[in-house]
């Protein structure tokens, strides 16, 4: 048997570990059904010092160390994986998860103590490669889904095809992470007075994919995104995802058993009182299995005992829950039975309250369903979390008092994340060059291999600017602009507007804009302090 | 409280230096006022404090 050390890497510092991350989760589940010793260290959740992870990585003796995250882990990604080369240097290093998959080739240039990537959906490969490692003579050239080093070459091994069906898989080995000592204590979300009270909170993941093609969104293979293409020596040479106009939506849920099963196994094992779907769009689903699916979750909850009653002392039998919604996807029928049995609050990105920017970013919503879903979830007795961003890259003075004229009509209170053009998103494939222009000469100064690794390594959760795509607003006109639409400073907007004009020699009738687009058809609401 | 968890015991235990009553204090305090920044809210990370007032 093969023995493995996951680490899963430290993501947004500024606050406190709130979700086991789901995939490193089930891959140690996958490993040890398939009879591979398997320790994990969750560095999010502990934050301990180098000396610390040290210590952790010299206590046996590791034929790989698994290393995965999203794109925004980057750094800590980076430091670990050095002090896993300098403390173990006969362990093979192996880097998943969608920073690697999202620039494979660049992020093995940029991390050259890793060994091996695993690139896109990976609960075969992990069993594959364990297996292999367990031979006399492994070859791992033979295991699909790997970009590996091969004399001085990067080189992919075949693509690995997704699972077909999602309910093959383990419950994830939350067992291996600090449930009591981390994650039981920071249960609180604010999102909901439920989510608040919240304090035996865990996750769920029930499906994988969207059916919606947003420009700033990535899902890096797990819908069937990813295609492998070759160089004329029929080597692959080079991944790419979805491009306009083209778009492959694999969307893949598990069965409302296998969901309510895992939600009892946590009743009982856990005792939780919180259970917080992390599936990237609820009602994509729902509409997929043509209505059936939430409605069966919601019946077998029922069945299952589950439904929360609330006691005396604000506390509760049962367990709430929450996930996320859509704003033209949703009905107020689903809405109403989700309440009936236990859904306290649901995310919708609803983005932007301007039709002109909603029409440029492939989400599916306008002002209208965003506006009349805000209501129907209100009225279901849930809790609507109303996403915001800012920085569009049509983004003017008038679509930013859009956007402020909705938060004051609709009572919303919010600090507004920023366009990001994340890798693997159509945006990063769109603005490539501008980022790299944004970012140039930084890799030189701070060391790195290049401009784009300067970037990764600067890439937050979007609530901080980094690279820009905006046409009209640069990044401090973004950030003082948000902090006046914050506290609701249209005076200060309209004052700001005018040396704008003056600044980019806009003359007098002309819109307040240096995007050449035909805006007349969208409809123009005067909003002026 | 076990930093590594897995389904075998690991060759070598890990050893962690036990933090004394006032770094744990410390600890948490900046923790918390990292939490609550804003406004004239502001206050020192003693462990990121990088210079001292010799001057070389």
């Amino acid at each position: 048997m093969a023995k493995i050390l996951f680490i899963n890497p430290m993501v947004r510092e500024e606050e406190d570990p709130k979700h086991i991350p789901m995939g490193i989760a089930q891959l140690a589940s996958i490993a040890i059904n398939a009879g591979h010793q398997v320790q994990v260290y969750d560095q999010n959740a502990w934050r301990k010092d180098d000396a610390i992870v040290k210590e952790i990585l010299i206590s046996d003796e590791w034929d790989v160390v698994g290393i995965g995250g999203i794109t925004t882990a980057y750094a800590s990604i980076k430091k670990i994986v050095k002090l896993v080369s300098r403390c173990c240097p006969k362990t093979l290093i192996a880097l998943g998860g969608g920073v690697l998959t999202s620039l494979p080739k660049e992020t093995m240039k940029w991390l050259p103590e890793v060994d091996l990537g695993f690139v896109g959906e990976s609960y075969k490969t992990i069993v594959d490669l364990l297996n292999a490692l367990d031979t006399e003579n492994p070859n791992l050239e033979n295991v699909k889904g790997l970009i590996l080093r091969k004399n001085d070459k990067i080189i992919f091994t075949p693509q690995r095809e997704l699972l077909h069906n999602l309910d093959e898989l383990p419950y994830p080995a939350y067992d291996l992470f600090p449930i009591q000592e981390i994650y039981f204590k920071n249960s609180a979300m604010m999102y909901s007075e439920e989510g608040m009270l919240a304090t035996r909170r865990m996750d769920i993941n029930g499906s994988l994919g969207c059916s919606l093609v947003c420009k700033f969104c990535y899902h890096l293979g797990i819908i069937g995104d990813m295609r492998y293409e070759k160089n004329e020596n029929g080597e692959v040479n080079r991944i790419a995802f979805d491009e306009e106009g083209s778009f492959t939506r694999n969307i893949r849920f598990h069965s409302t058993d296998y969901i309510i099963n895992q939600a009892v196994y946590l009743k009982k094992k856990y005792d939780v009182n919180f259970i917080y779907f992390l599936d990237e769009n609820f009602m994509t689903m729902d509409v997929y299995s043509k209505r059936t699916w939430l409605k069966g979750i919601c019946k077998g909850w029922k069945e299952a005992g589950l439904v929360p009653k609330k006691k005396k002392d604000g506390t509760w039998d049962g367990v709430y829950w929450s996930g996320t919604s859509h704003a033209t996807l949703c009905n107020p029928e689903i809405l109403k039975i989700m309440a009936e049995h236990g859904c306290s609050h649901l995310v919708y990105g609803y983005e932007h309250f301007d039709d002109r920017i909603l029409k440029t970013i492939g989400k599916g919503s306008n002002r209208k369903t965003n506006l009349r879903s805000f209501f129907w979830t209100l009225k279901a007795g849930i809790r609507p979390i109303p996403n915001q961003i800012i920085g569009f890259p049509t983004e003017d003075f008038d679509s930013l008092r859009m956007q402020m004229k909705a938060w004051d009509d609709l009572g919303i209170v919010t600090k507004p994340h920023f366009a990001t053009p994340y890798p693997g998103s159509l945006w990063f494939t769109e603005y490539r060059n501008e980022i790299l222009d944004q970012y140039k000469g930084q890799g030189k100064k701070f060391g790195l291999s290049d401009d784009l690794e300067a970037y990764v390594m600067d890439l937050g959760d979007a609530s901080r600017v980094s690279a820009v795509i905006s046409r009209n607003f640069n990044a401090v006109e973004l950030i003082g602009l948000r902090e006046m639409m914050m506290h609701k400073q249209y005076d200060k907007i309209d004052q700001y507007e005018k040396e704008w004009r003056q600044k980019h020699g806009i003359k007098p009738g002309q819109p307040s804009t240096l995007v050449d687009e035909d805006i007349s058809k969208f409809k123009k609401i005067k909003i002026s302090a | 409280m076990s930093l590594l968890k897995g389904n075998f015991k690991v060759k070598k235990p890990i050893k962690e230096k036990k933090l004394t009553e006032q770094k744990k204090l410390e600890e948490i305090f900046e923790k918390s006022a990292k939490q609550r920044l804003g406004g004239s809210m502001v206050y020192v990370s003693k462990s990121k404090v990088n210079w001292d007032l010799d001057e070389k």
